[in-house]
């Protein structure tokens, strides 16, 4: 018993409540006692901790859990002894009052009722029958009981008991409740008032059958069952840990969607999900089902431990898919071998290994800033699918065109070879030495010099460099752009640019043994070409050119004008010198060069090497912006180029020559927009498969520990007994997939996944499970109110195609959907609880239809279905505290503002206020049942969200926009748009009188009007409307988008 | 109002407090004991308790309680413990040298590989108030409170990464989905002032703690003993404030025709629920007063501004502090203080246990010392607990990264580390346990995070082995199937 339970309510406790309590879950005095129902429950929880399945913790080596084991003689004592009661060591330990032999002891908290003590020696008296736990039985289709009066086999075994407890079922329901009723259900929104009055006036005999079909069809369907199945899935926008950051799933939530729009059978639903990627020729949706398999929480802390958070992520994912599909606790298993139910610390790693061939990283370092979560895939929607075919067949075009050949392409790249002819081969000259100017003139490892420091207006650089023995023809002056100089230019001025006024060389030998010239000769300069000339400011110099001839034209008139750049000074520029006659060098020559550079204003050099040649004149420069591989093809003589060769200098050409300037424009025109469009898909994370992990068994769960066994995917051993052979994991050559395990979770003999699906559907149509434990169908979950119904349900799914629409048909075409929730005085007293389905149930809606509710009642609902998740307005600051990075939410304009609520972007940790107020879990593990809480901050949200007040606003307009004219009618209308049924003359009048109320006191309070109209982005009202009387009705509103019936499924 | 509306809606009225005693309320209780009672069958989250029961009313606990609230001032990032509380003069004299290969065998680090060298304080140490309790001079505030310190030296926990082991102080668990301390204890105490949460979190620094909001989250408890955030900018609590055009007289006019609507149709549909929802939108509606109200730190007068160093409207640790004194005068349970930046890995100037470090205590010892003395002034802290952590400690060695810059910092270490609470039924100038000569290992009296949980439930007057909440058919509790109450850290 809890610590709450012996407070408070413990006074309160009354004998009524305790015999009501009694009839539900145990055996009547005349009935005989069941195993199952009975006294599992009991031993499974005071017992099996010690006395279970954990191979661990077992205490005295006795297992309770088999028949074998509680009747093994241990030493004399025997446990159980079938029969006989009085010979069992059980019930002498558990009837002691010592506290050394008392069972279960005192320290572990849990007590025995004397009740429960009598069951247990009752059960062994009757032979001690042992049964399989009910979930994990074979299921097997029980008979439907013949009941007068019901014919729907639901309604027939709901009746069966409820003759059997002698309770008399609430009668149907009135039409109204039954339409809102099955509308919430199944597409989750309230029914319009016309849709109500359609519904009543509509004389049809099957009637009800044609609305449910009709909502089944509805593609509001999907969206309302999807909010149950992200739950499961735990589907977010966001990463979760650390510094939950966005990622982008929601292709996978709109999959969702259309698979149960569509009907798809649970088992491909299954299938895809777990293993879309791995079915033959996987279609784009089938990877997108896939990427269930990455929605578990990810983080990209620095400092993390990759590995920890590949076994975080692992056992997350056994987690998870253990408790959407076989509703059990499997997770539990990842430390020591389950403590209730038998599977083993084995079964959890061997079910991980499962998902070890996912691709995926521990830490997703830097993703942070790059929004790159491991392997993700471009999404295009069908219309984008499309366009980019369209998108590709231009872009095929357009390289088609480019890669043909003209006779006039072909005449100019004659032309254009003609003007290269063969390049001359270069190699960089090693410095030895260069200074000028203030600054620091430093070598470089490549061989250039790269000038910093201060810098001067005018300089000379002075630069020894070894010549290489030979002949030499020429050199040339290579100014290389550097990231340290402005503009990243090859210059010091500001401009990135430098101007080379005048240059001379002398060659001259050195002694090597007196380190001194022995002879000095000056370079003579036939001509100085370069591969471009600045033609900005041009008139300031006489050929209108920065040419490279006034490099060595030695004449005092033009000796502040030279080679300059400016408008290509950010890349590779060469000054080539060709020499007068080859030059033959000797051993121990250099070249002592002197760069004069009088421009002013700093037109200096900055980054800069000097190359020499060989061949022969007239040697050229290289052709701009030439690259290195076509370089060294035209180094080449003409003659002696391979066609390859020649087909690349061909290809080269093309991506330059002016005639085919055009097609490169088609080209890259139909490149951009093919970008732009895979751009403007969303790219989302996905199930890659690839090299498995190797997994082994963490003792302890510890990831640290690398002692344990290495597994292999299999399925819990205890239920895989009635499995196909195929699927065994002890095939020896197989190694089983994800497709496997999907395939082992429906197939015919798993006797949970049916089980727990037929449950949780029908907790969707009764408000709770037939087993009220919708996450655990194991020991410690809870025997079903009505168990053969259960199995007769679980059989309609496995047996007739997995057809979740004709299931939830089949449901509420019965009574017992259909029956009033309101209970009578009976059936409070009887069964508080309605486990025994005398009546319907009435609940509190889930949040994302509170906005719904709200949105459709005042006509704001925008039903786009599907689409990238959407940002309502929030509370400034709400998403300060997050980190890495720091982010400032941004709310949506327009439509996106008046989206369901299944499409508000799910911020794991800091989930949208209006959502977790009301209950929405923040998905970083599997619901399966959302708690439905009552509090003061749900009062908040109603009365101040800004958009339930701009919801308030819309009705308000929409009632006076209506043709209601008086009050009352008015009052009517509003009412009726929220809650669905007539409202009573009392209702009409309190509202009425409210806005009289609030009509006097805002007539006076201009301020106020103002205020209250301006809340909200949406249209503002219509001129013929009276503000005043505008807000005025918006208070109503606001009263009506606040009642608990608004927001009850009744 | 018309006079036959009026007569109806008494009726009703009448009608519904009847049904309270016997109808409506026994049906709430039903539900509620349905889900509790029979373990086996339920787990209690299926039926949150209606406000009929008030979940958050003031419950006893199981024996006499020495503290009635928490505040726990959480240090995000974990501050150098051996510049601040531990003192190490062997650390300092091998300051440089290589680990000794024993202290490192075997461990993984977060970001330090290879064989670190030793780190000694560059801080000095002195002996503090009659019980002569040693304090660095980064917290020369605290040393004045010394006598009501007790302090820990002996802590370890099992993870070393911020993340988990944050969620390991304050839920008992690495992972994230179990509930937090502040929520057990709401769950155990419920609140004493019915107007403002029983659960109270604040956040100083601009970042929120590692483990999210796990760290004060709920898990599988029901939503209401949820940490509430209350922020420092725009609304205290979200959307407390009515809108622009919304007076106070207005929002009452508007919530009394709300509540007759709703009573017609509790009387219509004999909801119990609807019952409830009544009952929260009339406590919202003193929240609303009640919260911008206690939030107000300018209401306090300017010695006791001055004292925490807070300053009204510039979100700060001392804001915070002063207003976890407020909220606890208020009745509430339990306050808990997230302040970032105590990560001092020495990566960067304000990570440097030199200057760095200054910089940054300065920022909480002046507001901590305060609050001691404030709640003692007021009678208080022998009611108040307060407790003082990281969630690890730090290496006494130099971390790997920065071991070739100037900087000087700490890598994340669990093994070995120190804590402090004041008040609340704890001894005063107590330290207890001892790291060994080089503060790598615990010497003596080991505390283990799940102890420390174990001690502050008892002195809440919890056993913690009983205070359990039944959640996937396992009855979970804040220290796992661990911890143990360190009798020798009670007065």
């Amino acid at each position: 018993m809890t610590i709450r339970n012996a407070m408070g309510v413990g006074l309160l406790l009354t004998c009524a409540v305790l015999a009501f309590i009694g009839v539900q879950h145990t055996a009547h005095a005349d009935e005989p006692i069941r195993f199952d129902r009975d006294i599992h429950p009991i031993l499974s929880e005071n017992c099996f901790a010690c006395h279970g399945p954990d191979a661990d913790k077992r205490e005295a080596d006795l297992r309770l859990d088999s028949l074998e084991e509680a009747t093994r003689d241990l030493g004399g004592q025997v446990a159980i002894v079938p029969g006989n009661s009085q010979a069992s060591h059980l019930i002498e330990r558990i009837l002691s009052t010592d506290p050394d032999i008392q069972m279960p002891p005192p320290k572990s908290n849990k007590n025995l009722s004397l009740e429960q003590r009598n069951l247990l020696r009752q059960w062994i008296d009757q032979g001690a029958h042992y049964e399989g736990h009910w979930s994990y039985e074979p299921l097997s289709r029980p008979s439907v009981p013949q009941i007068t009066g019901a014919a729907h086999p639901v309604d027939a075994f709901v009746r069966e008991r409820l003759i059997a407890e002698g309770i008399d079922p609430a009668p149907r329901a009135d039409d109204i409740t039954l339409y809102r009723r099955l509308a919430m259900d199944l597409i989750g929104l309230p029914p319009a008032p016309s849709e109500i009055d359609a519904f009543l006036a509509d004389t049809a005999s099957d009637k009800w059958e044609q609305y449910i079909d009709r909502l089944l069809s509805s593609p509001h369907f999907g969206e309302r069952m999807a909010v149950w199945w992200l739950d499961l899935v735990r589907y977010g926008d966001s990463v979760g840990y650390h510094g939950d950051q966005e990622i982008t799933m929601w292709p996978y939530r709109d999959w969702v969607i259309e698979a149960f729009n569509s009907n798809m059978p649970f088992d491909t639903f299954t299938q895809q999900q777990l293993g879309g990627d791995l079915i033959e020729h996987a279609s784009l949706n089938h990877k997108v089902a896939a990427s269930f398999n990455r929605l578990n929480m990810m983080s990209a802390e620095g400092g993390g431990q990759d590995k920890e958070y590949r076994a975080k992520y692992a056992s997350d994912r056994v987690r998870a898919t253990s408790g959407v599909w076989l509703g059990s606790t499997l997770g539990c298993a990842e430390c020591h071998d389950h403590k209730f139910d038998p599977f083993t610390s084995r079964d959890f790693y061997s079910f991980a290994a499962f998902f070890d061939d996912v691709q995926e990283r521990g830490i997703y370092g830097g993703s942070h800033a790059n929004g790159m979560w491991g392997e993700m895939m471009r999404v295009p929607s069908p219309q984008q699918a499309v366009q980019q075919i369209e998108l590709n067949r231009t872009l095929d075009e357009a390289n088609q065109q480019y890669k043909s050949d003209s006779p006039e392409l072909l005449a100019a790249r004659q032309l254009w070879l003609g003007s290269i002819g063969t390049l001359a081969a270069w190699s960089p000259l090693e410095p030895i030495a260069a200074s000028g100017g203030s600054g620091t003139l430093a070598i470089q490892t490549d061989r250039s010099i790269l000038a910093s420091g201060p810098t001067d207006d005018t300089a000379q650089y002075t630069i020894a460099l070894k010549l290489p023995v030979g002949t030499l023809t020429g050199m040339r002056l290579v100014a290389m752009p550097h990231d340290s100089l402005p503009k990243k230019g090859a210059g010091r001025a500001g401009n990135g640019n430098f101007v080379i006024t005048e240059i001379s060389g002398v060659v001259r030998r050195i002694a090597s043994e007196q380190n001194a010239v022995v002879d000095s000769k000056p370079i003579v300069f036939l001509a100085a070409r370069s591969n471009f000339e600045q033609t900005f400011a041009g008139n300031l110099v006489p050929a209108g050119k920065w040419s490279a001839a006034l490099t060595i034209d030695r004449d005092e008139n033009t000796k502040t004008f030279g080679w300059g750049v400016l408008e290509r000074a950010d890349k590779l520029n060469e000054l080539v010198l060709e020499f007068s006659e080859a030059l033959v060098v000797e051993p121990d020559c250099e070249v002592f060069l002197t760069i004069s550079q009088l421009h002013g204003t700093g037109h200096l050099l900055g980054h800069f090497r000097i190359d020499a040649t060989s061949s022969m004149p007239t040697i050229l420069p290289d052709p701009s912006d030439l690259p290195a591989a076509v370089r060294e093809i035209l180094v080449v003589s003409k003659e002696a180029r391979t066609e390859k060769q020649n087909a690349a200098i061909s290809e080269y050409h093309r991506s330059i020559a002016p005639e085919w300037a055009s097609f490169r424009e088609q080209q890259g025109v139909a490149q951009q927009a093919l970008a732009a469009l895979i751009e403007s898909q969303p790219n989302m994370a996905v199930t890659v498969s690839g090299q498995r992990r190797i997994t082994r068994i963490l003792p302890r769960g510890n990831w640290m520990d690398d002692s344990g066994d290495i597994v292999h995917p299999a399925t819990p051993q205890f239920l895989s007994k009635s499995i196909p052979d195929d699927l065994s994991s002890d095939s020896p050559h197989k190694v089983l997939t994800r497709l496997d395990l999907a395939r082992w979770l429906t197939s015919p003999d798993n006797p949970l996944v049916s089980r727990v699906l037929a449950n949780r559907l029908f907790a969707i149509s009764f408000g709770n499970g037939l087993s009220t434990r919708l996450d655990d169908h194991g020991s410690q979950g809870q025997w079903p109110s009505h168990p053969q119904l259960l199995d007769f349900l679980a059989c309609e799914l496995r047996d007739q195609g997995w057809d979740i629409k004709r299931f939830l048909r089949l449901l509420m075409t019965s009574d017992a959907y259909c029956r009033d929730s309101q209970p009578s005085a009976h059936h409070v007293q009887r069964d508080p609880e309605n486990r025994l389905l005398a009546r319907q149930s009435r609940w509190r809606i889930d949040a994302e239809s509170i906005r719904d509710t709200a949105l459709v009642a005042s006509g704001l609902l925008v039903r786009t279905i599907g689409g990238a998740s959407v940002k309502p307005y929030q509370p400034e600051g709400f998403w300060d505290y997050l980190n890495f990075p720091k982010r400032i939410y941004k709310a949506d304009t327009g439509d996106s503002l008046y989206r369901r609520g299944l499409y508000v972007h799910w911020q794991r940790q800091y989930l949208h206020p209006a959502m977790s107020v009301f209950d929405a879990p923040s998905r970083e593990e599997c619901t399966a049942r959302r708690p439905r809480s009552n509090t003061p901050l749900q009062a908040l949200v109603l009365l101040n969200d800004p958009e339930f007040v701009e919801a308030a606003k819309a009705l308000a307009m929409k009632t006076l926009l209506s043709n209601n004219r008086s009050p009352t009618e008015r009052a009517d209308f509003m009412l009726r748009q929220a809650i669905g049924r007539p409202p009573h003359a009392t209702e009409i009048a309190v509202l009425v009188d409210m806005v009289d109320r609030h009509r006097a006191t805002l007539s006076n309070d201009h301020n106020a009007v103002t205020s209250l109209l301006a809340i909200g982005t949406g249209s503002m009202p219509p001129k013929e409307i009276d503000p005043v009387e505008l807000t005025a009705w918006m208070s109503a509103a606001r009263a009506v988008l606040n009642l608990h019936e608004t927001y009850s499924r009744n | 109002m018309h006079p036959e509306i009026h007569r109806t809606l008494l009726a009703t009225r009448r009608h519904l407090l009847g049904s309270m005693a016997g109808g409506i309320g026994s049906i709430a209780l039903g539900e509620l004991l349905g889900s509790r009672s029979t373990h086996a069958a339920n787990e209690a989250i299926t039926a949150i308790p209606s406000a009929s029961i008030e979940p958050l009313a003031a419950h006893s606990p199981h024996f006499p309680a020495r503290a009635k609230s928490v505040i726990v001032i959480h240090l995000t990032g974990s501050p150098p413990h051996l510049d601040l509380y531990d003192h190490k003069p062997q650390l300092v004299q091998r300051d440089g040298e290589e680990c000794p290969p024993e202290t490192i065998a075997g461990k993984k680090f977060a970001f330090t590989s290879g064989t670190p060298k030793l780190l000694g304080t560059r801080r000095t140490f002195v002996r503090c108030g009659e019980s002569g309790m040693e304090l660095s001079d980064a917290i020369p505030n605290l040393h004045r409170v010394a006598d009501k310190m007790c302090l820990v030296k002996s802590m370890f926990t099992d993870q070393f990464n911020h993340a988990p082991a944050e969620l390991m102080a304050y839920t008992g668990s690495p992972r994230s989905g179990r509930p937090s301390l502040g929520s057990w204890v709401t769950y155990g105490l419920g609140s004493e002032n019915a107007n403002l949460p029983g659960f109270v979190v604040l956040i100083s620094s601009g970042v929120q703690p590692n483990g999210g909001t796990s760290s004060f989250g709920s898990g599988f408890l029901p939503s209401v003993y949820q940490g509430v955030q209350c922020r420092s900018k725009g609304d205290p609590v979200l959307f407390v404030s009515d809108p622009a055009g919304m007076d106070r007289k207005m929002r009452r006019k508007s919530l009394d025709a709300l509540r007759d609507l709703n009573e017609l149709q509790a009387q219509e549909l004999g909801n119990p629920e609807t019952v409830t929802r009544i009952a929260q939108y009339e406590l919202a509606y003193r929240m609303q007063t009640t919260v911008p109200e206690v939030m107000d730190i300018s209401r306090e007068p300017k010695h006791v501004l001055d004292a925490y160093g807070a300053m009204p409207g510039q979100p700060s640790l001392a804001n915070n502090c002063l207003l976890a004194r407020r909220l606890v005068e208020q009745g509430v349970r339990f306050v808990h203080l997230f302040d970032w930046g105590w990560d001092f890995h020495g990566t960067g100037p304000n990570e440097d246990i030199r200057d760095g470090l200054t910089k940054k205590a300065a920022t909480f010892d002046k507001p901590a010392a305060a609050l001691i003395e404030d709640l003692e002034r007021r009678g208080m802290l022998n009611d108040t607990l307060i407790l003082c952590t990281g969630e690890f400690g730090r290496t006494p060695f130099r971390e790997g990264r920065t071991a070739g810059g100037t900087l000087l910092g700490r890598d994340h270490y669990p093994d070995c580390y120190s804590i402090w609470m004041a008040g609340g039924g704890v001894k005063g100038g107590h330290s207890h346990g001892a790291s060994d000569d080089l503060g790598f290992q615990v010497a003596h009296d080991k505390v283990h995070v799940h102890d420390l949980q174990a001690t502050l439930l008892h002195l809440l007057g919890f056993d913690h082995t009983k205070l359990t909440h039944r959640f996937q058919g396992r009855d979970y509790r804040l220290t796992d199937v661990h911890g143990r109450v360190v009798k020798e850290l009670l007065a």
